[in-house]
């Protein structure tokens, strides 16, 4: 199977019914591995030319305008585009995700992006992810300083009753320990304390 | 989606490591957006730092989600993280599902077709939006719902699938269709109300079920009998 073909099968209605019945993002990407396009697709991302292509490809079908009262039908297929991106150029899901969580009528890619953000894959290969922003034209033309997303759960709605996020002030610079309210917010302390902490003071305007 | 800010993160990228400085409460993104360019302004970017402004967002499916129901659980009131999808799948798509799910069990009755819900939020939420099956335990627990054997079972019990003992599926049992073949001896077979994926709701065999949705099956009810 080509990987034209094995495209060409996930953008179908009968690969987005057959994956349509999971419940849950889990059990989408154990439908996903059983399908074999989906693992000629993750073959054939190894190689970064293919990964790019799809990559604008799976641009082009996010703006794609059909019937806009209806979920974007490419829905699977982009979500599943994230994931095999996942597994195989993290940077370029990274891209893809960031774009995702801003377009509208997507249901599971929506699901992937986020979870692929959540999970902090975006964040470990960003100086990559914005080389390539810059290298690739049609990313050039958009403002490539607003391409990367951080997705932080937050269930008992704290971190917005507070008013806060991540208080920069929170982190010790003596021994790099952080103060946090979740553990998604702990592990994204973790990695900042590895950087130069900019101590802040935000001015009124 | 939970609530969507821009928010400045001061980037170094020998380490690619991120800090966010918010600490501030905005009334906007735009607010935001404003203060992070003065700061930029104030405080320029040394030679390790570069800016790069992020889309932050912060507890989807949570409480503070506009998207999200306001659910609880009955007893104790636990909040169950929700998403209601915005728009239906294109009727080519449902179409498509439909004949998928006549492949997985032929005897299948569809009921509804739509992927606005799915099996958790058509149980458990009156079919107004999609729960993760992860809050299925929490909510038979807060519920009062009694795991009960399979003689007992009467229609509008509950059914559960799990697959390695992790809840996967839930639906209603239907109906219990007399199939005695035997004068002596009765037996039901036992048809269920369930949403399959958020692509359509099936009256269908109790065993019929795609296979990803495990084949421990339990039963549930939270029937309250006066004695």
């Amino acid at each position: 199977m080509s990987l034209s073909t094995a495209v060409h099968e996930i953008e179908s209605h009968g690969f987005a019914a057959r994956l349509g019945i999971a419940n849950n993002v889990d059990m989408l990407r154990i439908l996903a591995a059983q399908e074999p396009c989906v693992r000629e697709l993750v073959s054939s991302l190894q190689n970064a030319g293919d990964a790019s292509r799809l990559l604008s490809h799976a641009s082009s079908l996010i703006r794609e305008q059909d019937d806009v009262r209806y979920r974007n039908p490419r829905d699977t297929a982009i979500a599943i585009y994230i994931w095999a991106l996942g597994q195989t150029q993290p940077a370029f899901a990274a891209l893809l995700a960031a774009e995702v969580i801003r377009a509208p009528r997507l249901w599971w890619a929506r699901k992937l992006a986020l979870t692929l953000l959540a999970n902090g894959a975006i964040s470990h290969d960003i100086e990559t992810v914005t080389e390539r922003v810059l290298l690739k034209g049609e990313w050039q033309n958009e403002s490539s300083t607003e391409k990367e997303s951080l997705v932080i759960s937050d269930p008992d709605g704290n971190l917005i009753r507070e008013g806060r996020v991540l208080n920069v002030n929170s982190v010790d610079r003596k021994n790099d320990t952080v103060e946090s309210t979740t553990a998604e917010v702990s592990s994204v302390t973790n990695r900042a304390s590895q950087a130069e902490v900019v101590q802040t003071e935000l001015v009124e305007i | 989606m939970g609530l969507e800010v821009v928010v400045g993160l001061p980037y170094n990228p020998s380490a690619a490591s991120l800090v966010a400085f918010s600490g501030h409460k905005f009334a906007s993104p735009e607010c935001f957006v404003a203060h992070f360019d003065a700061y930029i302004r104030r405080f320029p970017p040394r030679s390790a730092f570069r800016y790069k402004r992020m889309s932050l967002i912060i507890g989807r499916g949570g409480e503070t989600d506009p998207a999200a129901l306001r659910l609880f659980t009955t007893a104790n009131r636990r909040y169950i993280e929700n998403e209601r999808p915005e728009e239906e799948r294109p009727i080519e798509a449902l179409k498509a599902a439909f004949q998928h799910a006549r492949s997985v069990s032929p005897t299948a009755k569809c009921r509804s077709l739509t992927s606005m819900y799915n099996c958790v939020g058509m149980v458990f939420a009156s079919r107004r939006t999609a729960v993760d099956c992860k809050y299925l335990d929490l909510i038979l627990r807060d519920d009062g719902y009694s795991p009960i054997p399979r003689e007992r079972i009467i229609e509008g019990d509950i059914v559960v699938y799990r697959r390695n003992a992790i809840a996967q599926h839930v639906g209603i049992i239907y109906e219990l269709r007399d199939v005695s073949l035997e004068q002596n001896r009765t037996r039901f077979q036992t048809w269920v109300l369930s949403q399959w994926g958020e692509d359509g709701e099936y009256l269908h065999e109790l065993e019929k079920v795609p296979p990803i949705y495990g084949s421990e099956i339990e039963f549930w009810s939270e029937r309250r009998v006066p004695a």
